[in-house]
Order: C-alpha cells, then structure tokens, then sequence
C-alpha cells in the first residue's frame, strides 16, 4: 500500500495540487480579503494512518482507501473576516460541483475547538483525467485565526508517542475559544467599518 | 446482467400514485429486445453525452435518487427497481408523457455499472403485407428511442459509500432551446452538470480572447463575430464544438479556437451563462493603422459605432455621444 501511495503521489497527487492551488488562486482572485491559497498531497504516513482506521465493529472503514479516502488533496483558502468565508464558499460553488459542503463545528455548543468551512468538490474537469486519480478534494475555507489555531492544534495533537493530556486537552480548548471570540470581534469591527 | 421495465405515467401534478407495471426480462433467448437493450449498455458511455454529478443534500453527502439507483445496483430486486419507477412517475408532466423505463445493471471486475434508460411513448401504424395485400393497423403505446425524446444515464465505480457521484447522461429533449424536459436530470436525477454554467462560459471566453493573439485579420474577424454570436447562447445546453458547429465557425478558426483548450473538454457540456462571458469578455478593440483604438463593450459594440467601409478597405466609425470621461492610458 506504502508503495502504490507513493507512487500515486509522486505521478498524480503532486501535480493536482499544484494545478489545483493555481485554478483556485484564478477563482478567487478578484474577491478581497484572501489572505492565501494552498494546497497539498496528502502526506504517506498521514495517509497510511488513515487508511488503517478500523470502524466502531471493527472491520476496515475503507475497503479501497486509494479509492475511498477523499481528501488526498486537499487546499485551503485563508481569509481574514468569517464575514469573507461564505462569499468564498459560494464564488467556489459556482465554478465547482461539490458532494459536501459542512460547517465543522464542536459537537457540543458548550465545547471548544476546531471550526472551518468543509468543502468536498469535484477537480475542474479541464484537469487531465487519469484512470488512478482522485475525483475529489477537500477543501477548507478559514479565518487566519482558525488556519492559525488549526495548524498548531494538528502539530501538537498528532505526535503518537506523547498524547496530549487532559489539562493539555484544555489549555487547548481555552485558545480554541480565544481565536472564536478573536475571530468574532475582528469581524464586528469590519462589519461596524461599513466595507 | 438483470433487465427490468417499468411503465412510468406521469404524475407530477395529478399525484394520482397509480400502480407501475414492471417486470424482469428473461434472457434465456437473445430477443431482439435483449439485444437492443445490450447495446445500449454497452453504448451508454458514448450516448450519455454529459457528464453530471449528483447535488449534496444540506450540504451532506447523500442523496436521495442516488441512494435508489444504488439500492437497486448492489441488490437488483424488482421491488428496488419499483422504487425507482415509483420516483420518476412521481416527476414525470403530462407534456413528457407514458414512458418505459429500462434498468440494467452488470459488473466488470471490481466495477457495477448501471444504465437507467427511458423510452417515450408514441403511436405508430404496423403495416403487413402479404402478396399485393396490405393490412394496416394503428398501434397505441408504442415505445421508440428516439432520436429527439431519448432520456438515459449511465454510472460506473466500486465504491458504494464514497463512489457513483458522478455518472454521464442524454436527454435528447435538452438541446431545444425550451429545455422543457430538465426533470430528467435535475429533479430524477437530482443532478446538474458537471461543469458548472460559471466554468464552461468562462472556458469559452478565455479560448475566444486566447485565439485572437496570433490569428490573422481575416480569423479576428470571425473571432469578434463568435464573440457577439454566442451571446445569444444564454441558458442553452452547449460545447465548445457545439457552438463552433452552430455558428458555422471556419476550419482554420475553429481550429484555433480548439487549440486553446485541452482535447477533453471541447466536447464538455455545459449551458451558457451570458453574464459570466461577459465578465471575462467585457469589451472589444477594433485597432486602426491609423492608431486609434475603438473600445464599446462586447455586448454594445455594433450599436456604439457606425462602421463603414469603403472599396479600399479603410474603415470610417462613427459614433455621437457627450463625453462623461477622459484618460491618459498606460496601456492600450
């Protein structure tokens, strides 16, 4: 599996995300306030991880995970106000189909945590078709201060020989809600200014 | 490979819920029915013209004519099938009419497949002869494939839980400008095209400005007339080479035309959005070797200016107006 991953990686993966940051970018363009666009193959240890999930019964969850797995590549767009994301989202939705378009949110609204606009789309079909390549993307429309957050959140949480524990759990949680109430303030203020 | 049928009445207004006829066809013997029906599956890719993606639920990855073909798909009862028929008299007018619905489904390796197909009901006349007599017979619910009312679609993967998102589709009845058979795609389907209005216009837009760069006098010509020309194009079912082929574009300047875009997509469709071509080709130049620079915008242009040309080929535009701005340009 580690093989063909990087094979696909390698020959279709690279290649898509780059195009994809460069089509995305030209989407965009003329709507303010972006603050950047990425994009990325998923990395191989990610992937394997992921690949490897068993479901609640036990069994795999993904039967064919190079199939299955949808964020292979994946972009982000940053914006600087939440007020920017869904003008974002929509200028996205007309140029692409998309199969999933969700507000991540905490489960519980007592709860803090990682927030982001999700979006799964299909690639532009003017991408050159290849038999192996992925159908679809995710992508993520955040605030600086959610990319911020979310970024440091995923580098902390991910290291499997030393887990967060639970006070770490919740110093968090603790900036999650900073960034949210950051995140809401910045954008009364722009709003308030009237743009 | 199961075939199953299905009488469909409309329903869409009436509500009526009456009872669907359906049933399995045997292929113990390869009818002529059965040999229609395999070539339309094996065919369909090339039939379904469109490609076209099923629409997310709420923003969730479901959706509910998806989950029946699927159903059906993975567990080819006819009570699955039934649910189908059920869904598409439930949509179905009046003005589409009787129709009988085919499913056929099969596997190629890891792969299902599956067709949906729809033939329209008509009245024909049976004619037999026998020596110098002829006997001939009106015949009610007569159901064709026809060439201008044909409705199919065809989806092709393995996965079931992240899989058949996208498929390909025909509604022969889609390329008349009245577009008044949508249903098929939009509310049976619950689907739209996957190239998006936005994304096929501004694809056209771009090859058309893109064109012009090196074309000679003669092809700029024909590339401004395309560019008015298409206008007219706004809400219609098109491609690149449909719109080449509609407007009678020369070879050399289709060829043009053809060669800014990669070779998958010029057949793409897509239906035309006249604003978001204009957003991306807002304005046309007519150059002078005598340095002037006539700019109106694409839409407006030929009522702008006056054009008139003389034998020798000079050019005299007029236009009257008061003047609300002046510039100095760095760029023409």
């Amino acid at each position: 599996m580690r093989a063909r991953f990087e094979k696909l990686r390698a020959e279709i993966l690279v290649p898509y995300a780059e195009q994809l940051r460069e089509h995305l970018s030209m989407l965009v363009d003329d709507l303010p306030r972006v603050d950047r666009v990425t994009a990325r193959a998923k990395a191989t240890d990610r992937f394997l991880e992921k690949a490897e999930r068993v479901s609640e019964d036990g069994e795999p969850k993904y039967a064919e995970p190079l199939r299955e797995i949808q964020d292979l590549v994946g972009a982000r767009i940053v914006t600087y106000y939440l007020s920017d994301v869904e003008p974002i989202a929509a200028c996205i939705n007309k140029h692409l189909r998309a199969v999933e378009d969700r507000d991540v949110r905490p489960e519980s609204d007592r709860e803090f945590g990682y927030v982001g606009k999700h979006l799964v789309l299909f690639f532009p079909t003017d991408f050159q078709a290849h038999d192996d390549a992925p159908k679809v993307f995710e992508l993520q429309i955040k605030t600086l201060f959610q990319h911020a957050w979310s970024e440091a959140e995923h580098d902390l949480g991910y290291k499997p020989d030393a887990p967060l524990t639970a006070e770490e759990k919740r110093q968090i949680a603790f900036t999650a809600a900073q960034s949210w109430g950051a995140d809401r303030i910045f954008d009364e203020l722009f709003r308030g200014q009237g743009d | 490979m199961p075939f199953t049928a299905f009488s469909c009445t409309p329903e869409k207004v009436s509500h009526a819920n009456k009872k669907i006829g359906g049933t399995r066809l045997t292929q113990s013997k390869p009818t002529k029915l059965i040999q229609l029906l395999t070539k339309i599956y094996k065919t369909a890719e090339r039939e379904c013209e469109v490609e076209v993606t099923f629409n997310h639920t709420a923003g969730k990855q479901t959706n509910a004519a998806r989950s029946l073909l699927l159903d059906y798909l993975f567990d080819t009862k006819i009570g699955k099938a039934r649910l189908i028929a059920r869904r598409l008299q439930a949509v179905t007018t009046k003005r589409s009419g009787l129709g009988l619905l085919f499913l056929i489904a099969g596997s190629t390796g890891t792969n299902r497949k599956l067709v949906v197909s729809r033939f329209p009901a008509d009245t024909g006349v049976l004619a037999e002869q026998d020596g110098d007599k002829l006997t001939v017979e009106l015949i009610e619910r007569v159901f064709l494939k026809s060439a201008t009312s044909y409705k199919a679609a065809t989806y092709t993967d393995s996965s079931r839980n992240v899989g058949f998102w996208n498929g390909r589709a025909v509604d022969k009845q889609a390329s008349l400008p009245a577009n008044v058979s949508g249903y098929w795609i939009r509310e049976f389907l619950l689907s739209d095209f996957r190239t998006t209005s936005a994304a096929g216009t501004r694809r056209v837009a771009n090859a058309l400005r893109a064109a012009g760069a090196d074309a000679t006098f003669e092809e700029q010509t024909e590339l401004v007339a395309l560019g008015r020309l298409v206008r007219g194009l706004a809400g219609e079912q098109t491609s690149v080479t449909d719109l080449l082929r509609k407007f009678r574009v020369s070879k050399h300047t289709s060829a043009r035309v053809l060669g800014q875009l990669p070779a998958h997509v010029v057949d793409d469709k897509f239906v035309f959005d006249e604003d978001e071509y204009d957003r991306h080709v807002p304005y046309r130049t007519d150059e002078l070797d005598t340095g002037a620079l006539l700019t109106a915008t694409t839409a407006s242009f030929e009522n702008v200016f006056r054009v008139e040309e003389k034998d020798d080929g000079t050019m005299t535009y007029s236009t009257k107006g008061r003047v609300v701005n002046r510039k100095l340009r760095r760029r023409s």
